[in-house]
């Protein structure tokens, strides 16, 4: 593997690096004081959830780890803990933001440093880094208990530790790449697919990383001469597919023990070891419904994909980045040495694919506005973020001269700033729009009027309600009084007889949209006759009983 | 011609072999003898002292008071929890070495040519027993060393009753500079009784041990030579240099496979932290080289070891080594840090042949697991006393690594019986089963237990999975000037270990069952001190091969 043009200084020695680093984390700031304003932290019905899991495991009616799993993938409640138990905190959402705020800043320094290392120039890195950093929809993201920031940061040190260990041959990088990649496979299931490409990527680089160490290292074995280094050519070939063997075990097995770890968790709790993909909480049925317009057709779901990227990225940075990515091709692809070295950036481009297979089999929804008359998961289009901000900030390092780079990197960082500050006064931010619509949705919506009555007449006692779907209700209870789906064998004897579980409350959905819930489905006469029914909301969708005295 | 020199006129039941009188001159000057017997006590010769027995003693009884106050279930609770924190502490040991080693830095001085005037004497004791097949190969490989022939002392230490090696050493034509001396057949029947009996015939500055299946780097005595002079009067407390051990078989089998990994981390990983952090690394068998000073210093400080010999006659035999310890390397490092010296790394190799039966791997790993356990136990005696003499920090963690690593062991199965039973009993259900194993792990204790055993089952899982890339790597600043051969063969042999490394798991129960039978020999007092000989010369084809020849 060639040298890169200019060799970065070992990592901790980079003033630009923790100059870098020293703007994210300002921008982090003035990102979620902005979003404190605009009553944006807790948004999206998907934190409030965050928020609930990590409270659930030390402060609830059965604590303990195994209140994770299910569907989200454990990493981020896990990070949530240190702050998660101060109430302040989780009912403002900074205990879940603050993961996503220093995950943002990491992930701003990783891009720095993968654009650096592959084109050779601060400046380029500069500029990544800066596209990335004043994406207005990551600015708003990593504002939120949401897991994007830390999915991003995985992923760029997935990338980062591939890249450094193909450039240097230090298995210490290969090291840090299989663990991060253990962590990235334990936040989001959008990094599983990457892990994929970039094990594929890890043999081409471990078969000629073998071949160059070998090469330099190589002393003729017992007198015997033959081929390169001395040795004979099919000895050669030998060292050299098992030295690749070694290399891609170990990376191996570091990246894929948080999938194996997972699934062994699903089924020592849950019992199904793929609970989290057939579980009844985990089906996309509940989400997709059949009329989803990119159900079938490849060209809708990859018109849904491209609008989703082209609302969080904007469409001159999805340019930039596709000229980047065809100069990336066109310059590094001409040898297969220094192809080798691109391939862990190019990795980060099976997103796209994943998504619209995706969306064509209806396993995720995603609903833009040029299909749909909402929003609804438009944010998975800012996972191109990362690689759309490593490629257009390539660009600015091709210039020959420094200054020149220096411009380019300077006009990058202007057309992204502006971009930004466009869309914020046009309030087109998508992902703060769409985390908007998904409060004033129905389901969200249909909740308030309880969330009213709770806060004037809850005056504690132990709560019967399934968390799943009334997830705004459950936020606002106690988490330690809430007998919930979630409740380690307390669930199911309350639902058989809530009087005897010590119930004081009763929270049941038995309205049409969203469908009834399990409470309102279990609960009978039998069950209620010993209490009373003290409020129904508007329509009657929801109802609360409490013990009569 | 050689010399040949009997125990004659050195004390003890004398038998003169070979030719001609006893050699005159400084081979017969012996060591300075101590004035007084050695204390059994003091030595593994007793398994567990008065003040040991009292101890444990006083454990039962509290554990028997804590049962009539408390409850049975009480005292189980608490040893469990005891067990978590031992397994914490144990195993955060094994990580901050691992982190030391990585700073650890061996001192890599020029080497003086063959001529330097200023080039210390050498004595190299060669314990043998039952080595009659391997006499041939040793002596090409010790006279192969670049070292001075006039200030060479080699010194085979064969055992009277061994007539099989006496036959083969006298059939093999020595160089002047190798000595024959006979050990008495007094006492137990152990190497570093001879090693005491060779040492007592020592004239040189520097002393080194070597086994018969050694095959040193050619410059490793100057390399010594120049490491102990490169430390100047600032370092004339370090007492002895430790040089790497390494199987040049590593393919052999599975066997050789597991023994080389773990060589590689002992003695790159685990002794290197030790070294760098100035605690106290227990030795290898060979290789290590020592001061005279440093040995005479412990020796006087040991006392004479008195035997009974043939017909009833007393043999004394002084020196270093406790001839009833099993691990006599690993002891001595402790007697040397009583006596005020220290232990470095030496910048050299020597490798070594792997067993190559699962019979005679289990039972050398349990002589050096028994040897450790009784290394512990003796330097547990009196501990206020050592610990004024080392200090806590290389007290607490010597005796942490040979109580510690035979304990662990012991434990290791109990554990992961007791895991797999709750987790079956879950399944089952059983759940009065389950429920007790629960109720024994309270939630703290549980949670710490899950931890160590998720986190330190992984780290050093990892570690023995890094070796072949470690080694790989390492492999291009290894210096090729002064490598023995067998160096470039083991370079190539390295390859493709990576897989077999992944049953690791299993090598670890092995090592349990080796243990257990270390448990028993330890109980038994005709086993405790006898040493399971492990057989050599199984791969002396793939050594020729590997050399050439």
């Amino acid at each position: 593997m060639p040298a890169p043009r200019r060799k970065p200084p070992p990592s901790g020695r980079d003033p630009v690096a923790w100059a870098v680093g020293a703007g994210a984390a300002i921008a982090s700031v003035i990102g979620y004081i902005v979003t404190v304003r605009a009553h944006g932290v807790l948004l999206y019905v998907d934190s409030i959830s965050h928020l609930e899991i990590a409270r659930r495991v030390l402060l609830s009616t059965s604590p303990g780890l195994a209140q994770l799993g299910y569907v989200w993938l454990p990493l981020p409640h896990l990070l949530m803990l240190p702050l998660i138990w101060i109430n302040p905190l989780y009912q403002n959402g900074f205990a879940g933001a603050d993961v996503s705020m220093a995950a943002y800043v990491a992930a701003t320094v990783l891009i720095y440093k993968i654009t650096f290392r592959l084109a050779g120039h601060k400046a380029a890195g500069v500029a990544a880094a800066g596209v990335f950093a004043l994406n207005v929809n990551m600015l708003y993201m990593q504002s939120t208990p949401m897991t994007e920031a830390l999915l991003f940061c995985m992923l760029a040190a997935m990338v980062y530790g591939v890249q450094q260990w193909a450039d240097t041959g230090r298995y210490g990088y290969l090291v840090a790449a299989g663990l991060a990649a253990l962590f990235g496979t334990l936040t989001r299931y959008e990094s599983w697919p990457v892990l994929a490409c970039l094990l594929l990527a890890a043999g081409v680089i471990a078969w000629q990383r073998a071949g160059l160490e070998l090469a330099a290292g190589a002393a003729p074995r017992s007198g015997r001469s033959g081929g390169p280094g001395g040795r004979p050519p099919r000895l050669a070939r030998t060292l050299r597919r098992r030295a690749a063997a070694d290399r891609v075990t170990v990376f191996a097995v570091l990246a894929f023990a948080g999938i194996a770890g997972w699934v062994i968790w699903n089924w020592a709790i849950f019992g199904n070891p793929l609970n989290f993909q057939d579980g009844s909480y985990a089906k996309p049925s509940n989400w997709v419904s059949r009329g989803e317009p990119a159900i079938g057709h490849w060209a809708v779901a990859a018109k849904t994909y491209w609008f989703a990227m082209a609302d969080n990225e904007t469409w001159p940075v999805l340019l930039l980045a596709a000229a980047g990515l065809v100069v990336l091709l066109a310059r590094e692809w001409r040898r297969a040495s220094t192809a080798a070295r691109t391939l862990p950036v190019l990795s980060l481009l099976v997103v796209p694919p994943f998504f619209i297979a995706s969306l064509y089999a209806g396993q995720r929804p995603l609903h833009v506005l040029q299909f749909s008359r909402d929003l609804y998961n438009v944010r998975f289009g800012l996972i191109m973020a990362v690689p759309a901000a490593i490629l257009a900030g390539y660009l600015a390092g091709l210039l020959r001269w420094g200054w020149a780079r220096y411009v380019a990197a300077g006009l990058v960082l202007a057309l992204a700033a502006g971009l930004g500050a466009r869309l914020i006064r046009q309030h087109d931010v998508v992902t703060y729009t769409a985390a908007q619509e998904t409060l004033s949705s129905v389901p969200v919506l249909k909740q308030d009027p309880v969330l009213a009555y709770l806060r004037g007449h809850y005056t504690g006692g132990r709560v019967l309600m399934e968390s799943f779907g009334n997830e705004s209700i459950a936020f606002q209870l106690p988490s330690s009084e809430l007998v919930y789906e979630g409740s380690y064998r307390q669930w199911q004897p309350a639902l058989r007889d809530p009087a005897a579980r010590h119930i004081t409350w009763i929270i049941e959905r038995c309205g049409h949209y969203p469908s009834p819930d399990k409470v309102c489905r279990a609960l009978g006469p039998a069950q209620l006759g010993r209490y009373r029914a003290v409020y129904v909301s508007p329509g009657g969708d929801y109802r609360v009983y409490r013990l009569a005295a | 011609m050689s010399s040949q020199v009997g125990a004659a006129g050195l004390g003890g039941a004398a038998r003169q072999d070979g030719p001609g009188p006893p050699a005159a001159g400084p081979e017969a000057r012996g060591r300075p003898r101590p004035e007084r017997a050695a204390d059994p006590a003091e030595s593994a010769a007793r398994l567990l002292s008065r003040g040991q027995l009292a101890v444990l003693g006083a454990l039962g009884a509290g554990a028997a008071a804590g049962a009539l106050v408390f409850g049975p279930f009480a005292v189980l609770q608490a040893a469990v929890a005891a067990v978590i924190a031992f397994y914490i502490v144990f195993v955060g040991l094994k990580v901050i070495l691992w982190w030391a080693a990585g700073r650890a830095r061996v001192p890599d001085p020029p080497l003086p040519g063959l001529d330097d005037p200023a080039l210390p004497r050498y004595t190299i004791l060669v314990p043998l027993r039952g080595e009659a097949n391997v006499i041939g190969r040793l002596v090409a490989a010790l006279s192969a060393l670049r070292y001075p022939a006039a200030k060479l002392q080699i010194l085979l230490l064969l055992e009277e009753y061994d007539t099989a090696t006496q036959a083969a050493v006298r059939a093999t034509a020595l160089p002047p500079q190798f000595t024959v001396l006979t050990c008495p057949d007094a006492g137990p029947r152990t190497k570093p009784k001879a090693c005491n009996h060779g040492y007592a015939h020592a004239t040189g500055d520097l002393v080194v041990i070597y086994d018969a299946e050694d095959r040193p780097d050619p410059d490793q005595l100057l390399r010594a030579a120049a490491a102990f002079r490169a430390l100047g009067p600032a370092g004339s407390r370090t007492g002895c240099l430790q040089a790497r051990l390494e199987f040049w078989n590593p393919r052999g089998n599975w066997i050789s496979s597991f023994y080389w990994a773990e060589y590689v981390v002992h003695f790159y990983w685990v002794l290197a932290g030790l070294a760098r952090l100035r605690l106290i690394p227990p030795l290898g068998g060979t290789s290590n080289h020592f001061r005279i000073e440093a040995l005479d210093a412990v020796c006087q400080a040991n006392g004479a070891w008195e035997f009974t010999g043939a017909a009833g006659r007393p043999v004394t035999i002084p020196g270093p080594w406790d001839p009833c310890n099993v691990t006599e390397d690993a002891d001595l490092a402790f007697r040397l840090a009583l006596a005020g010296y220290q232990v470095g790394m030496l910048g050299s190799v020597t490798y070594e042949e792997a067993p190559a039966t699962a019979r005679h791997a289990k039972n050398q790993r349990s002589r050096w697991l028994q040897g450790y356990a009784q290394t512990g136990l003796v330097h547990t005696r009196h501990p206020g006393r050592r610990i004024r003499a080392v200090g806590w920090r290389r007290y607490f963690s010597f005796g942490l690594l040979m109580l510690g690593t035979p304990g662990s062991l012991l434990l290791n199965p109990v554990m992961w019986v007791t895991t797999q039973l709750y987790v079956a009993a879950r399944l089952a259900p059983l759940p009065a089963v389950s429920a007790f194993i629960g109720r024994l792990f309270p939630g703290p204790v549980f949670y710490a237990g899950a931890g160590v055993a998720l986190a330190g089952n992984a780290i050093l899982f990892t570690q023995k999975l890094l070796t072949p890339v470690r080694q790989q790597q390492a492999a291009a600043g290894r210096p090729g000037v002064g490598q023995h051969r067998l160096g470039g063969y083991l370079r190539e042999q390295e390859h493709g270990l990576t897989p077999r490394l992944l049953l690791t798991p299993v090598w670890w129960a092995f090592t349990s069952v080796s243990a257990c039978r270390a448990l028993r020999k330890l109980l038994t007092p005709s086993g405790r001190s006898h040493w399971d000989k492990t057989p050599h010369g199984h791969a002396l084809a793939e050594e020729m091969e590997a050399l050439g020849s």
